[in-house]
């Protein structure tokens, strides 16, 4: 009986632990949406699209923030932690008695998260190449999208790095970086994949985008309208390229101050007309056409500023230039690369003997341990 | 297999000898000297499994064999005895002695077989309720400090509510579980931190730093009989996979038989700030103005150019040419010793087969800052019920509540922490004056006169409450399946859940200083947090304990097996508004509200089984165990991973004269640590919403739906000797952890698109030894003086052997300290897990960054316990030492950035760096391209713990007895009483991200107090 009753008891509990079946344990991921879970959806191309814009509109701030800081449009005033003054002004000693920024510090940023939108966008495009459900002139224009984003963020790497060079291209597999390409190498990818885009935005034809902007691009929704904010930042490249608040804190004093994107959620300019004609003020100053260069200068002096035009561009029609472009961009990320690109970093203020003017933000410590420490890396 | 295994037990049974003509035996258990009966005490027959267990007047009754036996006696405190019984005789008596050693304990060593310590293959750490209870304790963690051979334990910091981490035998992983798994009456229990958000008002950099409570914060202390810290591989049979970090086995108070016995405790005591360095003493108002915090550029004339225009009218109006107030801000926001007290109860008793135990327990403790404290409040009842002669069946439900305000503290980019606050504000005024509208006067000082805070404002009007109700609840089943002279077959089934709700509430209304428009945190003036965290564990056993003596009793073997089941779940919740109107704390109308909301599931089944033979007179013991599990949260859910140990032990008993026994002792053995729940998903991260779209992105950290355990194979050797006809015993441990399949989060280069994955990619080892050495050098029967003395030393370190190719060295987010600047982890290949890496300023001028600085592990950790007792008085003490181990004194750091240090003035070593100590530390510091400047020895000698106790004799008791008194104690207590060290700050033993790996940051937390307490327990 004893017997009977114990073998029950331990084959039934034995049974019962084998009816916890292998779906039971097979537990889904709650709380993050999976590559699985998306990828077959109708709204996935949508989520994709969006992430793209997201990244963009993310990393714009601290992206002007960290310029801006550079070329002595702004400072950045957060008294419980000095390192956001020494390492943006102060930094580190480098190579031959130069000051260079500390690689791993605070003003190294916004290197991961551009490189993480153009893999955003190399993600939408593998996604646009494998959906069934678009057609083939819908593929080129989310292509044509992406691709001009994916520029867009190359190049912001290489007009904070300059001289060090990039890596212009996303690896498939993470662990195998892709390799350093020249500073003008790297300026031609940027044209190139604009360009691509460009091929791809033109075969969409009068196709609509098969998802929806943000009201930021109004006027620019569709891939024929989005091709000329594609154009414009090719201009953008090609004229950058052809060259190659109140109190104290850490000594710095400020007396005036002023508010440009005063909430959260305030839009910041990618790209305006106001600048286009700059761009044009400038490509017609390089050809010597300085005539055509006064009038936009002008036009920007009297619609934009409220100022009286100038009869001539002066001594240093440069100057005269980039004077417009300091007022006329504020804190949309020009300042320190305009002075850089003309040779005039030394003309930027030192408020005080301690601090510098950084010439390129580092390649980030992680970058430089993950490769094995290329030259790129100072 | 183990169906066969089973089967084949099962069938063993039918063998069964016949039973034999019986006589009865009675007598009575006494204390050894003394009349004093030991009720419960357990009686039985060598050889078989016949025993009784004594009533409330120490006397048994037992049925025996006819013929000549031998009864043995033992009850957990007291050593064992063995008695010659002739045939013909009835009576037996037993004095027992005590068992200061602990020679005759009791060790866990499967889900459902114990074995006596003597014959453990491995060290064993015990600690008893008398040695848990005797000093009030914030919560377990703080009780034990200092009594745990093995063990690493400190507190987090002084907020009331508990908080603190017990780390066994070092580090064990790098990025996995570092916390050991908790087991109460077989119920795995929850020690998990809910994250109080806290980090929305400091803008800190995660929830590591949020001073959180982990919840073993819950738990009674006097509901606890024992703690059993299984300290390696030896807990791998019966935990798997969850134990690497070791398992503490709790098991609390169960009834015994015998009339009822009532116990009532009443505490009452406080708390008081343990150390206060100061701050800064002003000499004139010319050193102020001069200061960081105002600087003027030319003090001495009224229209000077100031930094902080504010601050200098301030620091004009209070401040002459030769003298400026002094205000202890420490002493005067964490100078409260408000009345803490603790009732406690207990009633137990029962009759042979129904026992009962109920207790009650209500705590309050009051922080010594204002607005802080603890509550703790808890009931529980346990059964024990006999259903015919083969069955018991145990059942016991706890139910706890605990409340905590703790403040605000630990790391801060608001300047809300007031160690943040004080810093930056020279302590010249009274912070606590009002204004004209009733209103806090605004601080003037700090980097810039807003974003400062005043640290009284903020205690006085901010929470942070947490309100944490739980239930942990068990049943289990003894089936005395078959039972011989030759056989003992048991069964087992338990079934228990930890069930709790975890409610916090932070608020900063919009009136705080550093709340204001302008402010880090005035984006959104005023913030409200609030949360709900529900956590579910449940687990069910099954086990089989099959026990063979044969009839020459040359050996004997217990086969065990059986099946665990583990279910758990985390479901929580936050809504965090900020930009909230005055005078609303609801979330609802907030500018800004952010809400989270996870669940986290995760279920683990296992079997095991195990063979433990005892033979050679009981000298050796060979034991073998397996288990094999599978687990959710691995990349292949159906997978079974597999550990096994192995373990031998033998006692050589009387070699020498002087010497009683020598046991030499070894195990080998496997354990795991299991990844964390979704890392075997390849996902996307919600970036939020644009255009009102959300979006998605590349996740930054990539998953693996190939990860699987980490992997531990520990072989432990020791020798454990008693001396000196038992007054002395010795124990020695060696033990060496080698842990593969090391779970990394390599970081890769980000021009991929990547930031880091998760990967099985590499190896570490720790070392370590153990050694204890317990003395009774005095044991006097005439007057009862005896004098127990234990002293405790280990020490261990962990290296990380190697990592996979391609993986790059890599460090914890803010949880392992900051950046280079302020000293931080980074797990290095070839150097040690706590190595501590800084930047270096060297002779030349040059600066080496990044390199090791120092090490954060402890040269050598050391307890010295104390026990005295001298007719009704008995005096107990431990004492607690941490020889080495750095620490990076951020707070210093703070308070030298601000100018306000205890020690500022102090003359300078190198006058030309800094005028004085403390702008030469900050200048040599220079920004952090000095990292050693602020990094410090952290040894320590504390007193833990000291009791006086007094037990009232009877005759003095004639009042009392007529309510029914029988025993009164009355002691006096404290803990951590004081602390000898050299460091200068607070307290080294904090951690600023709570439960680390390695723990070295000192950042503003809540200061540690020492507390006393008088305590009167009655006995009915």
């Amino acid at each position: 009986m004893i017997r009977h009753v114990a073998r029950a008891t331990l084959c039934a509990a034995w049974l019962a632990s084998l009816a916890c079946s292998a779906d039971k344990f097979n537990v889904p991921q709650y709380n993050a949406p999976t590559i699985t879970g998306v990828n077959g959806t109708p709204q996935a191309l949508q989520l994709y699209v969006s992430g793209v814009l997201l990244q963009e509109r993310n990393n714009i701030g601290g992206y002007n923030n960290d310029v801006g800081i550079f070329g002595r449009e702004s400072y950045s005033y957060f008294p419980t932690d000095a390192r956001s003054v020494s390492h943006y002004l102060i930094g580190l000693s480098g190579a031959n008695n130069t000051r260079i920024l500390d690689p791993a510090g605070f003003a190294s940023g916004q290197w991961f998260n551009w490189y993480r939108n153009m893999k955003n966008a190399v993600n939408l495009v593998a996604f646009a190449d494998a959906n069934g459900a678009l057609s083939p002139t819908q593929k080129s224009a989310v292509k044509g999208f992406a691709k001009t984003i994916r520029g867009l963020s190359l190049y912001r790497v290489i007009v904070t790095r300059d001289t060090l060079g990039v890596p212009g291209d996303i690896p498939a597999d993470p662990t195998a970086p892709a390799a350093f390409l020249s500073r003008d190498a790297a300026w031609q990818q940027v044209t190139a994949i604009l360009d691509e885009a460009k091929a791809d935005l033109t075969a969409a034809g009068s196709t609509a985008f098969p998802f929806a902007l943000d009201d930021g691009f109004a006027g620019f929704n569709t891939p024929a309208s989005f091709l000329k904010f594609n154009r414009g930042l090719a201009a953008r490249v090609l004229v950058n390229r052809s060259k190659a608040a109140p109190g104290t804190n850490n000594g710095i004093p400020a007396t005036a101050y002023f508010i440009m994107y005063p909430t959260n959620v305030s839009p910041v300019p990618i790209i305006r007309n106001e600048e286009l004609i700059l761009l044009r003020a400038e490509a017609n100053l390089g050809a010597g056409n300085a005539g055509a260069a006064l009038t936009d200068i002008n036009t920007i002096r009297t619609v934009s500023g409220g100022l009286a035009p100038l009869g001539s561009l002066g001594a240093d029609p440069i100057g005269a230039l980039l004077y417009e472009r300091r007022y006329s961009l504020l804190w949309e990320g020009h300042r320190w690369n305009d002075m850089r690109r003309y040779g005039r970093l030394s003309q930027l203020p030192l408020d005080l003997p301690s601090h510098f003017v950084a010439k390129v933000m580092p390649i980030p410590k992680q970058e430089c341990d993950a490769r094995g420490t290329p030259t790129q890396c100072q | 297999m183990f169906r066969t295994l089973f089967c084949a037990a099962a069938a063993l049974l039918v063998i069964a000898p016949a039973a034999s003509a019986q006589r009865e035996v009675s007598g009575r258990v006494t204390l050894a000297g003394s009349s004093e009966p030991i009720p419960d005490a357990s009686v039985g027959v060598v050889g078989i499994p016949v025993g009784a267990r004594t009533n409330a007047r120490g006397e048994y009754r037992l049925r025996v064999p006819d013929g000549d036996v031998t009864l043995a006696t033992r009850m957990i405190g007291y050593k064992r005895q063995t008695v010659r019984v002739a045939a013909g005789q009835t009576t037996v008596n037993f004095e027992l002695e005590k068992d200061v050693l602990q020679l005759e304990a009791i060790t866990v060593t499967g889900a459902a077989t114990t074995m006596e310590r003597r014959n453990a293959t491995s060290s064993v750490s015990q600690v008893s309720a008398d040695q848990l209870e005797r000093v009030p304790a914030v919560s377990i963690e703080n009780a034990l400090q200092g009594k745990v051979l093995g063990a690493s334990i400190n507190m987090n910091n002084g907020a009331p509510g508990g908080g603190g981490q017990i780390q066994i035998r070092g580090a064990s992983s790098l990025i996995g579980k570092i916390d050991p798994l908790y087991v109460i009456d077989g119920v795995i229990v929850s020690n998990d931190v809910r994250s109080n958000n806290q980090r929305y008002i400091t803008n800190s950099l995660n929830s590591g730093e949020e001073n959180g409570t982990n919840r073993l914060a819950d738990i009674n202390p006097a509901d606890i009989e024992s703690v059993e810290v299984l300290k390696g591989s030896v807990a791998s049979a019966i935990y798997g996979s969850q134990a690497t970090n070791g398992v503490v086995v709790i098991s609390t108070k169960r009834g015994r038989s015998g009339s009822p016995r009532f116990q009532l405790t009443q505490r009452v005591g406080t708390f008081q700030l343990i150390r206060n360095k100061g701050l800064r003493h002003y000499a004139n108002v010319d050193q102020l103005l001069t200061s960081s915090q105002v600087a003027c550029k030319t003090p001495t004339t009224a229209t000077a150019s100031c930094g902080n225009p504010a601050g200098a009218a301030a620091a004009r109006a209070v401040c002459t040419a030769s003298s400026c107030p002094y205000y202890d801000y420490f002493g005067m926001l964490y100078g409260r010793t408000a009345p803490s007290w603790e009732t406690s109860g207990s009633m137990s008793g029962g009759v042979e087969t129904t026992k009962y135990f109920v207790s009650f327990n209500d705590r309050e403790d009051a922080g010594i800052a204002m607005n802080t404290g603890a509550r703790r409040q808890s009931v529980r009842a346990s059964v024990d019920q006999a259903i015919g002669s083969k069955i018991t069946a145990n059942v016991a439900t706890n139910i706890m509540r605990s409340f905590s305000q703790r403040g605000i503290s630990n790391n801060d980019n608001t300047n809300s922490s007031p160690l943040y606050g004080f810093a930056y504000s020279p302590n010249v005024l009274d912070l606590r004056q009002r204004d004209a509208t009733g209103n806090y006067i605004i601080n003037p000082f700090g980097g810039s006169p807003l974003n400062i805070s005043n640290p009284f404002q903020t205690f006085d009007l901010m929470r942070n409450n947490e309100d944490v109700y739980r239930v942990i609840a068990n049943a289990t089943v003894n089936y005395q399946a078959w039972s011989s002279a030759r056989n003992d077959v048991r069964i087992n089934v338990l079934a228990g859940a930890d069930r709790f709700s975890s409610q916090n509430f932070e608020f900063a209304p919009p009136s705080l200083q550093f709340e204001q428009p302008g402010t880090n945190e005035g984006t959104f003036p005023g913030a409200s947090i609030q949360g709900n965290g529900s956590t579910q564990l449940v687990n069910t056993n099954l086990s089989a304990v099959w026990t063979f003596t044969p009839n020459n009793r040359w050996f004997s073997a217990t086969t065990s097996g059986g099946t665990q089941y583990a279910d758990r779940q985390l479901s929580d919740y936050t809504i965090v508004a900020q930009g909230l109107t005055p005078s609303v704390v609801a979330a609802t109308g907030a500018v800004h509200t952010t809400t989270f909301d996870s669940l986290v599931v995760q279920r683990n089944q296992a079997y095991y089984a195990q063979e433990d033979f005892l033979t050679f007179g009981e000298k050796m013991l060979l034991s073998a165990a397996v288990r094999t599990e599978r687990s959710s949260v691995n990349g292949d859910s159906k997978k079974f991973y597999t550990f096994p140990r192995f373990g031998a032990s033998y006692r050589i008993v009387r070699p020498f004269s002087g010497i009683g026994e020598i046991k030499l002792r070894g195990t080998v053995g496997q354990a795991g640590n299991q990844p964390n729940y979704g890392e075997r998903f390849l996902t996307l991260t919600n970036g939020g919403q644009i255009g009102g779209q959300t979006g998605l992105i590349q996740a930054a950290s990539i998953g693996n739906p190939k990860i699987r355990p980490e992997r531990l194979i520990e072989s432990e050797f020791g020798i454990d000797g008693s001396f000196l006809d038992d007054r002395a015993q010795l124990e020695v441990t060696f033990f060496n952890r080698d842990i593969s399949d090391l779970l990394v989060r390599p970081l890769l280069a980000q021009s991929s698109g990547v930031n880091q994955e998760v990967i099985n990619g590499g190896s570490m080892r720790t070392r370590g030894t153990e050694i204890g050495v317990t003395l009774a050098p005095i044991e006097s029967r005439t007057n009862g003086l005896t004098w127990t003395s234990r002293t405790t030393y280990q020490q261990n370190s962990a290296k990380i052997l190697k990592f996979a190719p391609g993986v790059l060295p890599f460090n914890l987010n803010a949880t392992g300290g900051f950046g280079t600047a302020y000293g931080r982890l980074k797990f290095t290949p070839g150097n040690s897990v706590s190595a501590i890496y800084g930047n270096r300023k060297n002779a030349d001028g040059t600066v080496s960054r990044d390199i090791v600085l120092a090490d954060a592990n402890p040269k050598y950790m050391m307890a010295f316990s104390n026990d005295l007792t001298w007719s009704n008085f008995r005096l107990g003490t431990v004492v607690d030492m941490r020889k080495g181990g750095t620490v990076s004194n951020l707070t210093l750091n703070l308070y030298d950035e601000g100018n306000t240090t205890w020690d500022y003035d102090k003359p300078s070593p190198n006058p030309a760096v800094g005028a004085t100590l403390g702008a030469y530390r900050y200048n040599t510091w220079a920004g952090g391209t000095n990292t050693s400047v602020y990094l410090f020895d952290g040894s320590f000698v504390k007193v833990r713990e000291i009791t006086l106790a007094y037990d009232v004799p009877q005759q003095r008791l004639n009042a009392l007895q007529r309510f029914g008194v029988r025993t009164t104690n009355l002691s006096v207590s404290g803990r951590n009483l004081f602390i000898i060290s050299g460091y200068d700050g607070f307290d080294p033993e904090v951690n600023n991200g709570g439960n680390v790996v390695a723990r070295f940051v000192d950042l503003a937390q809540y200061p540690p107090s020492r507390s006393y307490f008088f305590t009167v327990a009655l006995g009915f």
